[in-house]
């Protein structure tokens, strides 16, 4: 990173996959700086996103219970958590899914398997 | 269609046809016509028979009459000539007068001819005997009338004049006797012959009347019956022809055997024939449907399966790397390794089996574009060397023509000679070296070949190198794939229009060739490729615009095209892009931002390119933005119309991005004021 980012930001990661919530708070917790919320259950986790207002969501798109397009619309849809950037994380590597979410406003669309690299770079460039 | 009514045998006509009407309906129009004509006129014959028939009795019957009235006249004239005769002998006898003899001297004159035309008018058997009696008797009248003139004139004794008188009396009188019974019986059987006549008269005009009003009715009756079956059922035919024609269900008449039920069974047939049709063609309908649903099924399937085999790879590659950046014992450090490599070998054999599924159900997206043959090689053996370096192998480039291009996915495109290269470092021979060339060809095609120094392959494996996990030779050695590289990049250059041939020699090497369709030449200062992933959006330019630089909204779906543009503006200074990929995100971009020129593309997600230029055209805000439209079908007549409608300039794809330099100077150039 040849850019430290100045403030604390906090990320908020939702994703049910205990294994990847893990593997993300682990990678985002090496960026000096960085305040990383997790949540695996998702109508919880949109609650959570109102009361703290994150700086960067990164929501996992196969969510059991409420899917992370939902939880994307219903925070696009909403003036509170409109403005907040959203990654989709996905194994879903189907263009159209694709071309869906970004069109429901999710900023980036992060394919799984990412590289640590990726996720740095990504979280840089949305947060600075 | 109409279930209900179906069936020829269903048909409530069809228990009405029996017996002779049955044997009607079966009789051909034509000798149906024939025997409407022929019953007047057979009625009209036998009348006429029996009147000619009736008329010859009445000629009979007055002929017989004629002959009766000639024998009694004749029988009478012989009488009185007999009267005559006698008396003027009797006169003779008592004057002694000669003169008194003229009366008997005629009748003898008369006497034979009289009698001949007797005997010639009583013909029949009775008739004939009564008149010998007549004559006969005549006869003896005469003879002894002769006597007693004899006598007369020799002077005889009175007694004997007078007994021969008295005997003539009597026989007068037997004569008298036989004429009267003749005549009574002709005058007899002329009555019975007048009144027969009389009666025959009566029959021939009673025939003549009826016979007549007869056949007028048998004729009138065959008409009629003729016409109207004719019609009824030629009516009951257009029916069933119309109804034939709504698609519903015809009536069917069973029974007949002429020219109209062949209509109706033609009809029938075709009825028949056009249910078949449609039963096949709802069929066809529902596999396509059935079909479509499946393909869905199968999309989501991918979907899914894609996410969950590579959520839990996610975490063992992700740990893997974080453990690779933690210090670690060598034997950890090279165990992490291990599951490294055989990570990214899952994630590549995924990718493969995907793109292999995708491929096999047609479901490949392809984003065919101009693409620099040159600059995709590079990115190919930058990638590579690596690899090959690591087994002592150089990667030789031998492309001259620094501009060529090819139609081609980018992404696909490079998977492809990403495979051939690997395939080249892995069947390659410790420091050996792979050849990387570029053509055209005289069928205006782009070759590019990858050859390697390795064992080469033998005609028996040239057949099987493009089958699923056939990894020739590879069981022994240590080399890493999945054995379906070359099944997946033979499909989507095929995918592409395009093809892969080899060409081996054993013990020398082998050499993959991949073909495809040549696009006009990309000039090398701008084929360099964008870095960035095509999907992801294209973040608006931050900061005001000054004055002196040219905005553009480029409203596009396809990735590439707007990454191609991106790249060309990126490289102005005086220019800075945004894009959309939707229609109606275009339309609101464009309402905030107020873009100097909107580049459209005509096919678009939700609107078509002609919807979007009305709106920008219906709000005040965009109105007067200039749009170019991009588009692949570039009829002229669709070029004339959208400028007719005030477009400002009209790019077809692939975009020729000499005209787009030129576009883009001459809006750079109207923007500095006082410049234009």
């Amino acid at each position: 990173m040849t850019q430290e980012v100045a403030a604390t930001r906090t990320v908020f990661v939702i994703d049910d996959d205990a294994a990847n919530l893990l593997l993300l708070r682990r990678i985002l917790s090496r960026s000096p700086g960085l305040v990383v919320v997790t949540e695996s259950d998702a109508r919880a986790g949109l609650e959570r996103i109102r009361e703290q207002k994150p700086d960067l969501v990164l929501l996992d798109l196969n969510i059991s219970g409420v899917s992370g397009e939902t939880i994307l619309r219903e925070m696009r849809n909403d003036t509170e958590t409109s403005g907040i950037p959203v990654v989709i994380v996905s194994g879903d590597v189907n263009e159209d899914t694709k071309l869906r979410l970004l069109e429901a406003g999710a900023q980036r669309y992060l394919e799984k398997p990412y590289t640590i690299t990726e996720v740095f770079e990504l979280v840089e460039t949305l947060l600075s | 269609m109409h279930a209900g009514a179906i069936g020829g045998t269903d048909d409530p006509h069809g228990a009405e046809i029996v017996g002779l009407k049955k044997w009607w309906f079966a009789r051909p129009v034509r000798t149906k016509g024939l025997m409407v004509v022929a019953a007047p006129i057979l009625v009209l014959v036998l009348v006429v028979g029996l009147g000619l028939n009736l008329l010859a009795q009445e000629r009979s019957e007055r002929a017989a009459r004629i002959r009766a009235d000639a024998v009694s006249s004749s029988a009478q004239t012989i009488l009185v000539t007999a009267l005559n005769a006698e008396t003027g002998v009797r006169g003779y006898a008592a004057s002694k007068d000669p003169d008194f003899l003229q009366p008997y001297d005629r009748a003898l004159g008369q006497r034979s001819s009289q009698v001949q035309s007797l005997q010639a008018a009583a013909a029949a058997a009775s008739e004939s005997r009564q008149a010998d009696a007549i004559v006969t008797s005549l006869d003896v009248e005469f003879s002894r009338l002769d006597t007693l003139r004899e006598s007369v004139s020799k002077s005889s004794t009175p007694s004997a004049i007078d007994a021969e008188l008295q005997s003539g009396k009597q026989g007068m009188d037997t004569l008298r006797a036989q004429v009267e019974i003749l005549t009574a019986g002709e005058l007899a059987v002329s009555a019975s012959r007048n009144s027969s006549v009389a009666r025959l008269e009566g029959s021939i005009e009673a025939v003549d009347v009826s016979g007549l009003i007869l056949a007028l009715l048998a004729g009138l009756l065959g008409i009629l019956l003729f016409t109207s079956g004719i019609t009824r059922r030629l009516a009951r035919s257009v029916r069933n022809a119309e109804r034939l024609g709504r698609g519903e269900r015809i009536l069917f008449q069973q029974a007949g055997g002429d020219e109209f039920d062949g209509l109706d069974r033609a009809l029938r047939g075709a009825e028949l024939q056009l249910a078949q049709s449609s039963r096949e063609i709802s069929h066809s309908r529902d596999e396509t449907i059935e079909a479509l649903e499946a393909n869905r099924i199968k999309n989501d399937f991918m979907s899914r399966t894609s996410h969950e085999l590579r959520t839990p790879l996610n975490a063992i590659l992700g740990f893997s790397q974080l453990l690779e950046m933690s210090d670690l014992s060598e034997t950890d450090k090279d165990s992490n390794e291990q599951i490294l490599k055989a990570g990214r070998h899952l994630l590549a054999l995924i990718n493969d089996v995907l793109d292999l599924s995708r491929i096999e159900s047609k479901e490949v997206r392809l984003s065919l574009e101009p693409v620099s043959v040159v600059s995709i090689i590079s990115e190919v053996v930058d990638l590579m060397h690596p690899l090959a370096a690591d087994r002592g192998i150089r990667i030789v480039q031998r492309c001259s023509a620094q501009e060529l291009a090819a139609v081609a996915d980018r992404q696909r495109l490079k998977q492809i000679l990403l495979n051939f290269t690997s395939n080249a470092i892995k069947y390659n021979r410790e420091d050996g070296e792979i050849g990387i060339e570029c053509h055209t060809t005289d069928d205006g095609s782009v070759t590019i070949s990858v050859s390697d120094t390795g064992h080469g392959l033998s005609t028996s494996d040239l057949t099987k190198i493009f089958s699923p996990f056939e990894r020739l030779h590879a069981v022994q050695s240590d080399v890493e794939g999945a054995g379906i590289g070359l099944t997946v990049s033979a499909g989507l250059a095929a995918a592409m229009s395009g093809a892969i041939t080899v060409k081996s020699k054993l013990g020398e090497g082998s050499t993959f060739i991949l073909q495809l369709p040549r696009a006009p030449d990309i000039p090398a200062d701008i084929a360099t490729p964008a870095v960035a992933s095509p999907l992801e959006r294209a973040v608006p330019e931050a900061g005001d615009a000054k004055t002196t630089v040219l905005r553009v909204l480029y409203i596009e779906d396809n990735a590439v095209n707007v990454r191609l543009v991106e790249k060309f503006v990126s490289s102005r200074p005086a220019t800075t892009m945004e894009s959309a990929r939707l229609g109606q995100q275009g339309v609101e971009l464009a309402r905030e931002h107020h873009p100097d020129v909107i580049f459209l593309d005509l096919h678009l997600p939700d609107l078509t390119g002609d919807e979007v230029f009305e709106q920008l055209r219906a709000d005040p805000r965009t109105a007067l933005i200039p749009v170019v439209m991009i588009s692949a079908d570039a009829t002229p007549a669709s070029v004339t119309r959208l400028l007719s409608r005030g477009v400002t300039a009209y790019l077809t794809k692939p975009i020729n991005l000499a005209e787009l330099d030129d576009l883009l100077c001459g809006l750079e150039a109207a923007l500095v004021p006082g410049a234009a």
